[in-house]
């Protein structure tokens, strides 16, 4: 396969996979443009063409991961002058909520969720992501993660755990 | 009771997630892509030219070590040390 027939038929999948990270046309066009540079640079080495999906799957969520891991730096590069911050107290991202997905009258709610979601660590992230998000199979996003069906289950679990914690916490932060 | 309000809260929460619609790479988003790689290409040094400056890096610290060597085998303590002659000129 070349990089256009890659690009024509996987395109789309990486580009929402970034804005579910993102939550930023900018960002995720950004990262779009990462992820195909690395399918290029790692093309010839690929061979198992029939997990081409998987694979291209998994490049995506670590872009995107990198991506929100440098962003994150930058910030608190520049804010290191600042009094100290509490990510909690703070819901960070919601200016920058920018989802061409997501209907007006639901930006507001959403934009408030994937400020919630962004607080978990990145495999809860990915899991929600993934199965809530993408509307994965269980089994597929197991493999993409490279977990077993109760490994996802589980991380699944605490992940919505967390959430409910989280969503608690900023809504208090709110009133 | 509570915990199970909440719960049900937050799923009610996550089914907003179903509402999210797939959205379309912009335009021209390839060409960057394109551009982005041709870059890439450009800013990689070519694999002979590292190897050439490892066999220079190479060849300087081999004449370095060779050149330390060798001054240490020629200087012989004896010649370092200026021994006093005392010895008058019989006239």
């Amino acid at each position: 396969m070349t990089l256009a027939e890659l690009y024509h038929f996987y395109s789309a999948l990486v580009y929402n996979v970034a804005l579910q990270y993102t939550q930023n046309k900018q960002d995720a066009e950004e990262v779009t443009q990462d992820v195909f540079v690395q399918v290029n640079e790692k093309m010839a080495g690929f061979r198992n063409e029939a997990d081409i999906k998987t694979w291209i799957y998994r490049i995506s969520i670590n872009k995107s991961l990198d991506f929100l891991r440098a962003r994150k730096a930058l910030k608190r590069w520049s804010i290191l002058s600042a009094s100290s911050i509490d990510d909690t107290k703070v819901v960070p991202g919601f200016s920058d909520f920018n989802h061409p997905g997501v209907q007006l009258e639901q930006k507001e709610a959403l934009a408030f969720l994937f400020a919630c979601i962004n607080q978990l660590n990145e495999r809860q992230k990915t899991a929600l992501i993934l199965v809530r998000v993408e509307g994965m199979e269980m089994e597929e996003a197991a493999k993409i993660m490279e977990l077993s069906y109760k490994g996802i289950e589980s991380l699944l679990g605490r992940a919505k755990q967390n959430l409910k914690l989280i969503m608690a916490k900023s809504k208090e932060n709110e009133r | 009771m509570k915990d199970s309000t909440s719960n049900q809260q937050m799923e009610n929460s996550l089914e907003l997630l179903n509402s999210i619609q797939k959205a379309n790479p912009p335009e021209g988003l390839f060409l960057k892509i394109e551009q982005k790689i041709d870059k890439v290409k450009s800013n990689l040094v070519p694999l002979s030219w590292i190897k050439v400056a490892a066999a220079v890096f190479v060849c300087v610290f081999s004449i370095e070590i060779y050149v330390l060597t060798n001054q240490v085998q020629t200087t012989d303590l004896s010649e370092l040390i200026q021994t006093a002659d005392n010895t008058l000129y019989d006239e």
